[in-house]
């Protein structure tokens, strides 16, 4: 009996918190909520606490944890079935369908993409959702100004104002501090992260390279130009001008980023393929395209005579000699090295030896 | 006078015994570079200087001063424009180059065809045997420095790498601006624009590495020079740097005033003295006749000294 009423009493603090916060936990929060709880996992102590607060604010606020984290169905759960489904439908209704939400659409390219086709293979060396998209708080709109203006506004039709809110928040949180340029809202990038941010996250695992050389394995690639394409991508982007006007000037968002060249104008972001899958943004028949979607620098690159504009390979400078055209490339750069060496080197011995000659004149 | 006639006048190369001024009657002084050749050299490292301030924070993009630098220059957008318009400047100053030696060429044609490394002083030619010379006297294999001509190896390095530097940095400038028009319009293959950037890249360190450290070294910062030879600003040199730095042009130019202005001669007897003794040395061994000509120098600045002190 004693045990029926703590059970009961329990289920009903359960309830009045989650009512409290807002949040559908399914009584998860009860103890993920303590500070320092944590897990060893391969010698390391990984912490596996939530901050509510921060949680409550956050864009999956509405979403109960089991939507997500779908192989927990008890307490306590197992070890390894924590990790959350980005393809299942949750309970919020999508306004403009009228249909339960999901990412499936998304989850479906990503999972035909390089980067999902053989995550279960070696989920250590692919990345999936959670390591691009990390939970992000909500704009308190309020609190600007200029998204004040908007969201009176929005009032003017969507008349619960609450919903309006969440929504305008939503659309926010795609950067922090929305920029305002002669009194008007900046427009919304096209991603939360800026330019460099996204070269950033790429680079997190292009630029490694034992995690390269074993996707390399996977994908069976033994091409050695090939590989070292691969393995020299994002060193060969931090050279080009669009990595450096990305760097030099963040408020500056007009040079390609990784994203920009690797997916498909009108695309959702997700549909890297490989260059001679004929989905890919970069290949031979789309890259004509993808190189004119910047209106602001290349207007002209989808023009048809712009092949040789949009085939040249200054997007990743280094050149990998598997063409003759890459091999006069490669020549140039490395004479290029050789003059600039030596002509600066007779430049010191003839200086320095004048100015010994001179300084024993003098002396 | 016929249009040929007025061409012919503005671009015939000076005789010798122009190039010589004498100055308040006493003092000579020589003449090296025209009005329009300091300009062109002012237009080139006025817009060089820029180009190194808005281009060198791209090429070194990941140093710590690379970031603020672009900050001050107004952004990606403030740096781009700068180094666009110098560029654009700077290619300018380089075309107006080629026309004026075209036009230095063609009004001289005559004489070129006599004489060409006579007439073409900046062309590499036999003169420049001197810079084996400057060699061996660095490495302590002669006593004395060379027989320099008019324009030495430093002279002429200089004009053609500017001239080179035009090809590898100025062409390609253009080719990275204007990427769509060279690839897509001209129709030049994709690897232009590779070849552009290695090239763009690689001979800014060139260039500056070779001004900073050799061009620098002759006209600033070496000891013969602190803080700067002012003949980028006045176009002349006095007798003395002349006769040290340039003893072979020296002889030339005393001798054609004697010969053709021998009236200047009979005017100031000191330029009946400095005939007299460009003859005598001309008669002594080379090496010689250089140790000579460097003690005349000091005597000449001596006695310009006591003419001060007294």
């Amino acid at each position: 009996m004693k045990a029926f009423i703590l059970g009961i009493s329990s289920a009903l603090a359960l309830a009045t918190a989650s009512w409290g916060m807002g949040i559908t936990d399914d009584g998860c929060l009860v103890c993920h909520r303590l500070k320092g709880l944590a897990v060893v996992k391969n010698n390391k102590v990984e912490d596996c606490s939530i901050n509510e607060a921060l949680y409550a604010h956050s864009i999956h606020r509405n979403i109960a944890c089991t939507e997500c984290h779908v192989k927990i169905q008890q307490y306590p759960h197992k070890p390894g079935n924590e990790k959350v489904n980005c393809a299942t439908q949750c309970h919020v209704i999508d306004p403009s369908t009228n249909k339960p939400f999901s990412h499936a659409d998304v989850y479906k390219t990503w999972k035909e993409s390089v980067h999902g086709k053989n995550y279960e293979e070696a989920p250590n060396v692919y990345p999936y959702c959670t390591y691009c998209h990390t939970n992000k708080l909500l704009v308190d709109v309020k609190k600007f100004e200029t998204l004040e203006g908007s969201f009176e506004r929005c009032a003017i039709c969507h008349q619960n104002k609450e919903w309006a809110e969440d929504r305008l928040a939503h659309v926010a949180s795609r950067e922090d501090i929305p920029l305002t340029k002669n009194g008007f809202v900046h427009q919304f990038i096209k991603t939360r992260r800026d330019g460099w941010e996204i070269v950033e996250l790429c680079a997190s695992c292009h630029e490694d390279e034992k995690k390269m050389e074993k996707a390399i394995e996977i994908e069976g690639i033994t091409n050695k130009y090939e590989k070292e394409r691969i393995l020299k991508a994002v060193e060969a982007y931090k050279v080009t001008m669009h990595s450096k006007m990305l760097y030099l000037d963040r408020n500056d968002t007009r040079a390609a980023d990784c994203l920009d060249c690797h997916t498909n104008k009108g695309g959702n972001f997700h549909d890297i393929f490989h260059k001679n899958d004929p989905r890919s943004s970069i290949n031979a028949k789309n890259i004509e395209l993808t190189c004119g979607r910047s209106t602001e620098c290349h207007p002209l690159a989808f023009k048809d005579h712009m092949k040789n504009f949009a085939t040249t390979k200054w997007v990743h400078m280094h050149p990998v000699p598997d063409t003759l055209g890459q091999k006069i490339v490669k020549f140039i750069e490395e004479f290029m090295f050789w003059l600039t060496t030596s002509v600066l080197l007779f430049g010191v011995i003839i200086v320095g030896l004048d100015l010994l000659k001179n300084l024993r004149r003098k002396h | 006078m016929g249009l040929w006639e007025a061409f012919k006048r503005t671009f015939r190369l000076r005789p010798e015994q122009d190039k010589l001024l004498i100055v308040d009657g006493e003092k000579i002084m020589i003449q090296k570079f025209t009005l329009y050749q300091r300009l062109l050299h002012v237009g080139m490292f006025a817009t060089f200087i820029w180009q190194v301030i808005t281009g060198y924070p791209l090429k070194f993009y990941d140093t710590a001063w690379a970031k603020p630098l672009i900050g001050l220059l107004g952004g990606i957008t403030g740096e781009m424009t700068i180094h666009r318009i110098s560029g654009f400047t700077m290619f300018a100053d380089f075309l107006l180059t080629v026309v004026y030696v075209l036009c230095l060429l063609i009004a001289n044609w005559d004489l070129v065809k006599k004489d060409f490394f006579y007439y073409c002083k900046l062309v590499p030619g036999p003169t420049d045997i001197t810079f084996i010379h400057y060699i061996k006297y660095l490495l302590g294999f002669r006593k004395v420095p060379p027989d320099w001509d008019e324009y030495i190896w430093v002279d002429k390095f200089d004009f053609w790498a500017v001239g080179w530097g035009m090809f590898a940095i100025g062409i390609t400038g253009w080719i990275l601006w204007l990427p769509e028009v060279f690839t897509g319009f001209l129709g030049l293959p994709p690897e232009t624009i590779q070849i552009a950037y290695l090239m763009h890249s690689d001979e800014a360190t060139l260039a500056l590495g070779w001004i900073a450290l050799a061009h620098m070294y002759m006209v600033h910062y070496g000891p013969a020079k602190f803080p700067m030879d002012w003949i980028w600003l006045s176009g002349t040199a006095t007798e003395i740097e002349w006769i040290e730095e340039r003893p072979r042009s020296y002889r030339r130019i005393i001798k054609a005033v004697a010969e053709n202005e021998p009236h200047l001669l009979e005017k100031y007897p000191f330029l009946k003295e400095r005939y007299q003794f460009v003859l005598e040395v001309e008669k002594l061994p080379e090496e010689e006749m250089i140790e000579k000509m460097h003690e005349y120098a000091h005597h000449l600045l001596e006695k310009e000294v006591e003419g001060r002190i007294a």
